[in-house]
Parts: structure tokens; C-alpha cells; sequence
């Protein structure tokens, strides 16, 4: 099987890379429309701000052939960090922005006060809700994730993979169909990232089940 | 509450993992790569390189190497003169991008990365003496204090956009007496951003007074993580013995054993190592 990291010019690569190397899986990064179409599953990475991102990926077409894979041909999707937040309908941070509109919510800043420091950064263990079952499928006990963001993803409720504690509850995880979308990073957690990326490679090849 | 993160320093100079001393003298341990992976093999939550040489490309490459041998944050911190090296130590797979003395002649390059990466990638390096019950900030190229009160300096690249704090202390690096607990919490106590601390650790009961005394969001080890056996596994035993919520990473822990007041792991009763004969452990599955 083949993955494509989706190359919009931004975002830690060599890292996500590494990772599904790690798991043995072939991870091309790319962001030619064939490439793309031919990969069984499509990861779009982030480090960065969301209307730097979104700025990119127009300049490259990149939201029009996504729409395309994604929405007509039901091409598996995930997103990492600032990949998974411009999976949203809209950002504000620095300005207001449109994202991709994968999945319905906004994303907004994280609020500071005596107990919670901003960005929100470490490790941190999550709680699965029932639409996150696929994706955290494989997840150990005692698995954690390694989160480091400003803003978060406000998605709506059906949508909501899984949460993580913070000032009550934010979303560490998203998902709609094939499309799913991460928080934290998963190729920066070790084997409970692993464990995760496995998921979605599965999820990919129509295997979950094993 | 999140798991205070361990974080390891690798210090790099002539492209070789040193011990440093006291920001002045360097001892070479071995390849910063190979420190990297055993690190993340024994479960640290993130690596901080530091890159002394002046020398972009090879820092560049030394980025990626380190990172393609890592699956855990990584944190490169010097060099960065310029956007273009942030850029390139991103695209090499750092996660966060650490400023020192390139603030001091530009702080303008705290607010072009944060807009380029988002205010979490860009890490604020400081480095913080403590005179006359003061605690200031030093100036890297004079080797001595500067009169800028350290906390304030804090407040200034929080405004500019740093998303986290890395504090370095000079006059503790490499001496491995114990960490500078009161300005540490100082600073914790007057920044919404996340604090590291580093400097001072010699024996893992540091880490735990650094920890009660400031709580910072990281607490980072050098010398003493090149230098003794299994010290990941025993520094996070310690800190879950003073109450932090600890990751445990690896499936190996100490968490059973008794230490002695070094910290090192002394030996278990004969009736539970007789024990351990019977029972099966299972491998860990991906």
C-alpha cells in the first residue's frame, strides 16, 4: 500500500515520513493530482498557522483536488495537528479564515488562566467517544499523545473522536467517515502514535477488522 | 493535568554529543544521533538539540538525521540567524524552533516565525543568573550578566509571540548540584507560557524539588541521562513518587523498586526475583 503525505509546503514531513517507515508502510510525499489519486490513503500534515496553511494549499489547488478525492471518491484522509484543523468550515487565528470543510465546527482559540498555560504542550491520554472506535481501535492501556497547539477544534458533536481534558473538555480527535483527523501528533507519541497510524493504514486497505 | 514532560539535552559541538560545563568547557560523549535513539527508546517525552557549531549546513543536516531516529518532539535549538534556518530546521522535522541570542539582535524574527509556524513551534532560550538575589539574564556573547531582569525579558517574548520558555542557567550547567528552584518558580509563576527548566541535575531527587517546589510544564537533563544506566526509567520513578502524573512511555518502570538515596535502584527481594521466573510477559504489539 501507499500513503501520500499531501506536500503544501508547510508542515514537520520528515517526521510523518519516519514514522510510516517505521511501520513499514511506503509514504511518498506529494502533491501531484495523480500521485494523490493513485495512493490508497492521503495524510495531510501541519506545523504552522491556519491562513498561512490555507493560503498554500489554494496556491496550489490543492483544496479543489482534495474535494474532489476526498468528497467524490471517498479517498481515505488524515490530519495532523494544524491538518486536522484545517479539516474545519473555518479558523481564527491571527485573521478569520475559511478551511477545507471536511468537517462541520470552527476553530478557535484556547483561553488562559491560572490553572492552563497556552499553547497547550505535552503528553496527554485521551477519552474515545463512540464515533472514535475505528481510530483508536488499537489503543493501549496507558497510551498517550503529545499535543502542542494555541487553538483548537470546536467540531460539532457527532464528529468528535475523542477529547482531552482541559478547561472541562476540548477535542483531541475528529471524524467523519473516512476522513479523520488528530490533534496531537501521532508520529511524534511513539507507539501509541503508531498504533493509531496502523489504524488508519488499516482502515485504508479495508482491513480494520484484523 | 499534563504529564510534566522529561525532556533530554543534547548539547552539539563539533557535531559531537558533549558534556557541557558551565557554558565554557565540553567533554565529547558520542554521536548526537545515537544519543537520540536510545533516548527514545527508553521513553523520554521530547529532545532538545543544542546546536553550538557555527555551521548551517551541518546543523540542517544534523536536524534531520536526529529527527528521521526519533519518534518523540524535538526541539533544535541555535543557529537560527534567520527565517530561512527556521525554515529548514522544520522542514528537516524539528518540531519547535529554539531563539537565544538571535533575539538579541532581532526580535523581529520571534514574530515572523510564530506567523509562519504558529506560536507553538517558536521556543523563547533563556538563560537566567542569579546575582545579588536577582535573577537576570545572561549575555551568551559576554559570558556575564546583563541588567535585564530575566522574568521581565519572559513577559517581552511572550508578547512577541514565543509559545514556550526554555530556561538554561550558566552558572549551573554541568555541576550537578541541584537547580535554581526559586527562580525557576519565579518565572513559572509570571508567564501563561509553558516553562522547561534545565541546568543543576545531578541525582534524580533534583528533578523531584524542581518539580514540588515549581512545577514547570518540562524539566530538562543532560549529563546525567549520558551518564548512568537506565536514568530515564528511574527519573520518571521519581517524579511519580512526588505526585506528577508522569507518562510512562516504555512498558519497563521502577515503580516497585526501592532506591537508595541517590537515587539508583538497589536490589529486590529474592522471593520476587524467584517470582518473575513464572510469570509471562507479553510483547508489546503496534
Amino acid at each position: 500500500m501507499t500513503i501520500a503525505i499531501v506536500d503544501y509546503g508547510l508542515g514537520n514531513v520528515g517526521s510523518v515520513r519516519s514514522a510510516f517507515d517505521r511501520l513499514g508502510v511506503r509514504a511518498i510525499l506529494s502533491s501531484a493530482r495523480d500521485e494523490l489519486a493513485a495512493a490508497d490513503g492521503l495524510v495531510l500534515p501541519g506545523v504552522g498557522a491556519f491562513p498561512a496553511a490555507m493560503e498554500r494549499v489554494r496556491q496550489r489547488g490543492l483544496d479543489l483536488l482534495l474535494h474532489e478525492l476526498v468528497e467524490e471518491k471517498n479517498k481515505p484522509l488524515l490530519g495532523i495537528c494544524l491538518g486536522m484543523q484545517i479539516l474545519a468550515d473555518s479558523g481564527e487565528e491571527h485573521v478569520k479564515c475559511e478551511g477545507l470543510g471536511f468537517i462541520p465546527g470552527r476553530v478557535r482559540k484556547l483561553d488562559a488562566n491560572d490553572m492552563r498555560k497556552i499553547p497547550h504542550v505535552g503528553w496527554s491520554g485521551v477519552s474515545v467517544g463512540q464515533a472514535g472506535q475505528p481510530m483508536f481501535a488499537r489503543m493501549a492501556p496507558g497510551d498517550a499523545y503529545y499535543f502542542d497547539h494555541s487553538y483548537y477544534f470546536d467540531a460539532s458533536r457527532e464528529c468528535r473522536a475523542a477529547t482531552v481534558a482541559w478547561d472541562g473538555e476540548i477535542v483531541a480527535a475528529v471524524v467523519r467517515g473516512k476522513v479523520w483527523g488528530a490533534q496531537f501528533h501521532p508520529e511524534k507519541s511513539q507507539n501509541s502514535g503508531l498504533r493509531l497510524l496502523k489504524a488508519f493504514c488499516l482502515m485504508a486497505v479495508g482491513k480494520e477488522k484484523q | 493535568m499534563n504529564a510534566p514532560r522529561l525532556v533530554a539535552a543534547i548539547v552539539v559541538r563539533d557535531g559531537l554529543h558533549v558534556q557541557s560545563i558551565g557554558f565554557r568547557s565540553y567533554l565529547p560523549i558520542g554521536s548526537p544521533v545515537e544519543s537520540a535513539r536510545e533516548f527514545d527508546r527508553w521513553g523520554i517525552d521530547e529532545i532538545a538539540l543544542f546546536l553550538l557549531d557555527d555551521d548551517p549546513q551541518a546543523n540542517r543536516r544534523l536536524v534531520a538525521e536526529v529527527s528521521s531516529a526519533i519518534a518523540v518532539p524535538l526541539a533544535a535549538v541555535g543557529g537560527v540567524r534567520q527565517i530561512s534556518d527556521a525554515k529548514a530546521y522544520i522542514a528537516g522535522g524539528a518540531d519547535k524552533i529554539g531563539l537565544n541570542f538571535a533575539l538579541a539582535a532581532d526580535t523581529g524574527l520571534v514574530r515572523e516565525s510564530a506567523a509562519l509556524f504558529g506560536n507553538q513551534c517558536v521556543v523563547a532560550s533563556v538563560d537566567v543568573v542569579g546575582v545579588e538575589k536577582k535573577s537576570l539574564r545572561w549575555d551568551y556573547w559576554r559570558k556575564q550578566a546583563s541588567s535585564q531582569d530575566a522574568a521581565a525579558w519572559v513577559g517581552e517574548l511572550e508578547e512577541m509571540g514565543a509559545g514556550e520558555v526554555l530556561l538554561n542557567f550558566p552558572e549551573r550547567d554541568g555541576v550537578g548540584e541541584g537547580m535554581d528552584v526559586e527562580a525557576i518558580k519565579e518565572i513559572v509563576d509570571c508567564t501563561n507560557l509553558p516553562v522547561v527548566a534545565l541546568g543543576g541535575i545531578g541525582i534524580t531527587t533534583h528533578a523531584e524539588d524542581c518539580f514540588r517546589a515549581a512545577a514547570p510544564s518540562g524539566i530538562g537533563v543532560g549529563n546525567r541521562l549520558a551518564h548512568f544506566e537506565q536514568s530515564i526509567l528511574l527519573f520518571k520513578k521519581a517524579l511519580a513518587d512526588a505526585g506528577a502524573p508522569v507518562r510512562a512511555g516504555v512498558k519497563s518502570n521502577y515503580t516497585d523498586s526501592p532506591t537508595d538515596a541517590a537515587g539508583r535502584p538497589l536490589k529486590k527481594p529474592e522471593s520476587f526475583l524467584g517470582d518473575l521466573v513464572f510469570q509471562r510477559i507479553e510483547p508489546e504489539t503496534i
